[in-house]
Protein backbone atom coordinates (compact mmCIF):
# COMPACT_ATOMS: atom_id res chain seq x y z
CA UNK A 1 0.00 0.00 0.00
CA UNK A 2 1.44 3.20 -0.88
CA UNK A 3 0.13 6.29 1.04
CA UNK A 4 -0.39 9.63 -1.59
CA UNK A 5 -1.41 12.85 -0.43
CA UNK A 6 -4.64 14.06 -1.74
CA UNK A 7 -5.99 17.53 -0.23
CA UNK A 8 -9.50 17.80 -2.00
CA UNK A 9 -12.13 15.40 -3.12
CA UNK A 10 -15.07 15.94 -4.74
CA UNK A 11 -18.34 14.25 -5.12
CA UNK A 12 -20.98 15.43 -7.52
CA UNK A 13 -24.13 13.58 -8.55
CA UNK A 14 -26.02 14.76 -11.84
CA UNK A 15 -29.31 14.92 -13.16
CA UNK A 16 -29.90 14.12 -16.68
CA UNK A 17 -30.10 17.51 -17.86
CA UNK A 18 -27.29 18.73 -15.86
CA UNK A 19 -25.18 15.85 -17.56
CA UNK A 20 -25.93 17.69 -20.69
CA UNK A 21 -24.76 20.83 -19.19
CA UNK A 22 -21.35 19.47 -18.02
CA UNK A 23 -21.19 17.69 -21.09
CA UNK A 24 -21.04 21.18 -22.54
CA UNK A 25 -18.55 22.63 -20.27
CA UNK A 26 -15.92 20.02 -19.59
CA UNK A 27 -13.40 22.42 -20.36
CA UNK A 28 -15.00 24.80 -17.51
CA UNK A 29 -15.70 21.82 -15.05
CA UNK A 30 -12.20 20.91 -14.93
CA UNK A 31 -10.81 23.96 -14.27
CA UNK A 32 -9.20 24.87 -10.71
CA UNK A 33 -8.24 28.28 -10.43
CA UNK A 34 -4.92 27.57 -8.27
CA UNK A 35 -4.69 23.97 -9.96
CA UNK A 36 -3.52 20.51 -8.60
CA UNK A 37 -0.85 18.76 -9.63
CA UNK A 38 -2.52 15.49 -10.03
CA UNK A 39 -6.67 15.26 -10.38
CA UNK A 40 -8.54 12.66 -11.10
CA UNK A 41 -12.05 12.21 -12.12
CA UNK A 42 -14.03 9.25 -12.50
CA UNK A 43 -17.99 9.21 -14.23
CA UNK A 44 -20.27 6.58 -13.39
CA UNK A 45 -23.70 5.71 -13.49
CA UNK A 46 -25.45 5.83 -10.40
CA UNK A 47 -29.50 4.61 -11.75
CA UNK A 48 -29.95 1.99 -9.26
CA UNK A 49 -30.29 4.71 -6.89
CA UNK A 50 -33.97 5.75 -8.53
CA UNK A 51 -35.45 2.51 -8.47
CA UNK A 52 -35.47 2.18 -4.87
CA UNK A 53 -38.05 4.82 -4.88
CA UNK A 54 -42.19 4.14 -3.73
CA UNK A 55 -44.43 5.53 -6.04
CA UNK A 56 -47.11 8.11 -5.29
CA UNK A 57 -44.35 9.76 -3.03
CA UNK A 58 -43.75 13.41 -2.68
CA UNK A 59 -40.68 13.66 -5.05
CA UNK A 60 -37.74 14.01 -2.85
CA UNK A 61 -36.94 17.42 -3.18
CA UNK A 62 -40.43 18.26 -2.75
CA UNK A 63 -40.38 16.20 0.29
CA UNK A 64 -36.95 17.71 1.46
CA UNK A 65 -38.13 21.08 1.37
CA UNK A 66 -41.03 20.07 3.36
CA UNK A 67 -39.36 18.49 6.05
CA UNK A 68 -35.54 19.03 6.13
CA UNK A 69 -34.76 15.20 5.68
CA UNK A 70 -33.91 12.95 3.34
CA UNK A 71 -36.99 10.52 2.33
CA UNK A 72 -35.64 7.25 2.00
CA UNK A 73 -34.83 5.31 5.16
CA UNK A 74 -34.98 6.58 8.86
CA UNK A 75 -31.16 6.05 8.93
CA UNK A 76 -30.36 8.37 5.89
CA UNK A 77 -28.49 10.97 7.58
CA UNK A 78 -30.41 14.55 7.84
CA UNK A 79 -29.26 17.46 6.30
CA UNK A 80 -26.80 18.69 8.45
CA UNK A 81 -25.26 15.49 9.50
CA UNK A 82 -21.60 14.73 8.98
CA UNK A 83 -21.33 11.12 7.06
CA UNK A 84 -18.39 9.13 6.25
CA UNK A 85 -17.71 8.96 2.18
CA UNK A 86 -15.74 5.75 0.61
CA UNK A 87 -14.79 5.16 -2.54
CA UNK A 88 -12.35 2.89 -4.46
CA UNK A 89 -11.27 2.52 -7.82
CA UNK A 90 -10.87 -0.55 -8.98
CA UNK A 91 -8.87 -1.67 -11.92
CA UNK A 92 -10.56 -4.94 -13.34
CA UNK A 93 -7.97 -7.61 -15.20
CA UNK A 94 -8.60 -7.84 -18.82
CA UNK A 95 -9.52 -11.22 -18.73
CA UNK A 96 -11.89 -11.20 -16.07
CA UNK A 97 -15.21 -11.97 -18.15
CA UNK A 98 -18.70 -9.93 -17.63
CA UNK A 99 -20.14 -12.42 -16.00
CA UNK A 100 -17.40 -12.31 -12.98
CA UNK A 101 -17.38 -8.76 -13.03
CA UNK A 102 -21.38 -9.03 -12.40
CA UNK A 103 -20.56 -11.30 -9.80
CA UNK A 104 -17.59 -9.16 -7.43
CA UNK A 105 -20.13 -5.77 -8.27
CA UNK A 106 -23.12 -7.70 -7.30
CA UNK A 107 -21.60 -8.89 -4.27
CA UNK A 108 -20.33 -5.61 -2.84
CA UNK A 109 -23.96 -3.92 -3.13
CA UNK A 110 -25.10 -6.46 -0.82
CA UNK A 111 -23.35 -5.18 1.75
CA UNK A 112 -25.60 -2.44 1.37
CA UNK A 113 -27.50 -4.34 4.29
CA UNK A 114 -24.60 -3.67 6.84
CA UNK A 115 -25.31 -1.53 9.88
CA UNK A 116 -24.66 1.81 9.86
CA UNK A 117 -24.68 1.78 5.66
CA UNK A 118 -26.43 4.82 3.89
CA UNK A 119 -25.80 3.60 -0.03
CA UNK A 120 -23.38 2.05 -1.27
CA UNK A 121 -23.07 1.84 -5.35
CA UNK A 122 -20.71 -0.11 -7.61
CA UNK A 123 -20.96 0.34 -10.82
CA UNK A 124 -18.49 0.41 -14.37
CA UNK A 125 -16.42 3.70 -14.88
CA UNK A 126 -17.98 5.74 -17.33
CA UNK A 127 -14.61 8.06 -17.59
CA UNK A 128 -11.61 8.85 -15.92
CA UNK A 129 -9.96 12.04 -17.15
CA UNK A 130 -6.95 13.80 -15.98
CA UNK A 131 -6.79 17.37 -16.03
CA UNK A 132 -3.79 19.54 -16.69
CA UNK A 133 -3.51 21.98 -13.70
CA UNK A 134 -3.84 25.82 -13.50
CA UNK A 135 -5.85 26.41 -16.59
CA UNK A 136 -7.86 28.73 -17.01
CA UNK A 137 -10.46 31.11 -14.90
CA UNK A 138 -13.82 29.61 -15.01
CA UNK A 139 -16.07 32.34 -15.88
CA UNK A 140 -17.92 30.74 -18.46
CA UNK A 141 -20.30 27.93 -16.56
CA UNK A 142 -23.36 27.71 -17.12
CA UNK A 143 -24.69 27.45 -13.62
CA UNK A 144 -23.28 27.65 -10.31
CA UNK A 145 -24.89 24.81 -8.01
CA UNK A 146 -23.52 24.40 -4.55
CA UNK A 147 -21.64 21.64 -3.79
CA UNK A 148 -19.23 20.62 -0.71
CA UNK A 149 -15.88 19.87 -0.99
CA UNK A 150 -14.62 17.77 1.94
CA UNK A 151 -11.24 17.26 3.22
CA UNK A 152 -9.94 13.38 2.72
CA UNK A 153 -8.58 11.58 6.16
CA UNK A 154 -7.47 8.30 4.76
CA UNK A 155 -5.91 7.27 1.46
CA UNK A 156 -4.75 4.42 -0.04
CA UNK A 157 -3.09 2.62 -2.99
CA UNK A 158 -2.69 -1.04 -4.06
CA UNK A 159 -0.22 -1.68 -6.89
CA UNK B 1 -0.05 15.63 -18.49
CA UNK B 2 -0.54 11.68 -17.99
CA UNK B 3 -3.46 10.72 -16.57
CA UNK B 4 -3.68 9.23 -13.37
CA UNK B 5 -5.45 6.53 -12.92
CA UNK B 6 -7.21 6.61 -16.43
CA UNK B 7 -7.27 2.43 -16.43
CA UNK B 8 -9.51 2.01 -13.66
CA UNK B 9 -12.90 0.08 -14.41
CA UNK B 10 -14.74 0.12 -12.23
CA UNK B 11 -15.79 2.86 -9.14
CA UNK B 12 -17.40 2.12 -5.22
CA UNK B 13 -19.46 4.80 -3.63
CA UNK B 14 -20.85 3.76 -0.04
CA UNK B 15 -21.78 6.35 2.62
CA UNK B 16 -21.62 5.60 6.16
CA UNK B 17 -23.01 6.80 9.25
CA UNK B 18 -20.00 7.38 10.39
CA UNK B 19 -16.18 6.39 10.81
CA UNK B 20 -17.39 3.41 13.42
CA UNK B 21 -19.71 2.48 10.28
CA UNK B 22 -17.23 2.48 7.63
CA UNK B 23 -14.49 0.56 10.18
CA UNK B 24 -17.36 -2.06 11.02
CA UNK B 25 -17.99 -2.78 7.55
CA UNK B 26 -14.70 -2.41 6.34
CA UNK B 27 -13.89 -5.78 8.73
CA UNK B 28 -17.42 -7.57 8.39
CA UNK B 29 -16.36 -11.00 7.55
CA UNK B 30 -18.57 -10.81 4.43
CA UNK B 31 -17.05 -7.59 3.17
CA UNK B 32 -13.34 -9.32 3.76
CA UNK B 33 -14.57 -12.69 2.19
CA UNK B 34 -15.59 -10.67 -1.06
CA UNK B 35 -12.75 -8.83 -1.41
CA UNK B 36 -9.98 -11.32 -0.92
CA UNK B 37 -11.98 -14.08 -2.75
CA UNK B 38 -13.53 -12.10 -5.72
CA UNK B 39 -11.76 -8.42 -5.53
CA UNK B 40 -8.31 -8.98 -5.22
CA UNK B 41 -7.78 -11.80 -7.90
CA UNK B 42 -9.51 -9.87 -10.18
CA UNK B 43 -8.49 -6.34 -10.16
CA UNK B 44 -4.47 -5.14 -10.57
CA UNK B 45 -4.92 -2.00 -8.74
CA UNK B 46 -7.61 -0.21 -6.41
CA UNK B 47 -7.61 2.75 -5.08
CA UNK B 48 -9.73 3.78 -1.58
CA UNK B 49 -10.42 7.31 -0.50
CA UNK B 50 -12.53 8.26 2.69
CA UNK B 51 -13.12 11.41 3.75
CA UNK B 52 -16.34 12.63 6.30
CA UNK B 53 -18.69 15.03 4.49
CA UNK B 54 -21.65 16.96 5.75
CA UNK B 55 -24.29 15.99 2.74
CA UNK B 56 -25.84 19.35 1.24
CA UNK B 57 -29.39 17.94 0.00
CA UNK B 58 -30.94 13.95 -0.56
CA UNK B 59 -28.53 10.75 -1.68
CA UNK B 60 -31.77 9.53 -2.65
CA UNK B 61 -32.26 11.78 -5.66
CA UNK B 62 -32.63 10.65 -9.18
CA UNK B 63 -29.46 11.74 -10.59
CA UNK B 64 -27.88 9.56 -12.85
CA UNK B 65 -24.45 10.57 -12.67
CA UNK B 66 -21.56 10.75 -10.54
CA UNK B 67 -18.44 12.46 -10.56
CA UNK B 68 -15.24 12.32 -8.22
CA UNK B 69 -12.38 14.48 -8.33
CA UNK B 70 -9.04 13.75 -6.25
CA UNK B 71 -7.37 16.87 -6.49
CA UNK B 72 -3.78 17.48 -4.99
CA UNK B 73 -3.02 20.87 -4.78
CA UNK B 74 0.72 21.70 -6.10
CA UNK B 75 3.65 21.88 -3.51
CA UNK B 76 4.00 25.47 -2.59
CA UNK B 77 0.43 26.83 -2.86
CA UNK B 78 0.22 29.14 0.02
CA UNK B 79 -2.93 29.02 2.16
CA UNK B 80 -4.47 31.71 0.38
CA UNK B 81 -4.58 29.96 -2.85
CA UNK B 82 -5.43 26.64 -1.24
CA UNK B 83 -8.66 28.58 -0.07
CA UNK B 84 -9.23 30.22 -3.49
CA UNK B 85 -9.48 26.82 -4.79
CA UNK B 86 -11.80 25.18 -2.31
CA UNK B 87 -13.86 28.64 -3.16
CA UNK B 88 -14.44 28.24 -6.36
CA UNK B 89 -15.25 25.00 -6.69
CA UNK B 90 -18.83 26.62 -5.74
CA UNK B 91 -18.67 27.83 -9.24
CA UNK B 92 -18.75 23.85 -10.95
CA UNK B 93 -21.90 22.80 -12.65
CA UNK B 94 -22.36 20.23 -10.26
CA UNK B 95 -23.67 18.93 -6.75
CA UNK B 96 -21.62 17.46 -4.29
CA UNK B 97 -22.08 14.47 -2.00
CA UNK B 98 -25.58 14.51 -2.78
CA UNK B 99 -28.05 16.70 -4.07
CA UNK B 100 -28.62 20.29 -3.15
CA UNK B 101 -32.15 21.76 -2.27
CA UNK B 102 -33.79 24.07 -4.60
CA UNK B 103 -33.03 27.93 -3.98
CA UNK B 104 -36.92 28.87 -4.93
Amino acid sequence: MQQHKIDVCLFFSLSGKEVKKLQGSIASDCVLRTGGECAVAAGFQSVRVEKKRKAGRMSPIQNATATGLTPSSSEEASLGTSVVEHIVLFKVKEDIVPEKKDEIFKSLQGLKKLDGVLHLTAEPVLSVKSFESTLVHHNNILCSLKFQCSKPFSFCKKS
Amino acid sequence: MQVQGAEFTHVLHGRYKDKAALAAYSSHPEHVSIVKNLVIPSTTDIMALDWESQPNGLLDAPFRIGRIMFVKVKEGASEEETKALENSLDEFPSRSSSLTLPTT
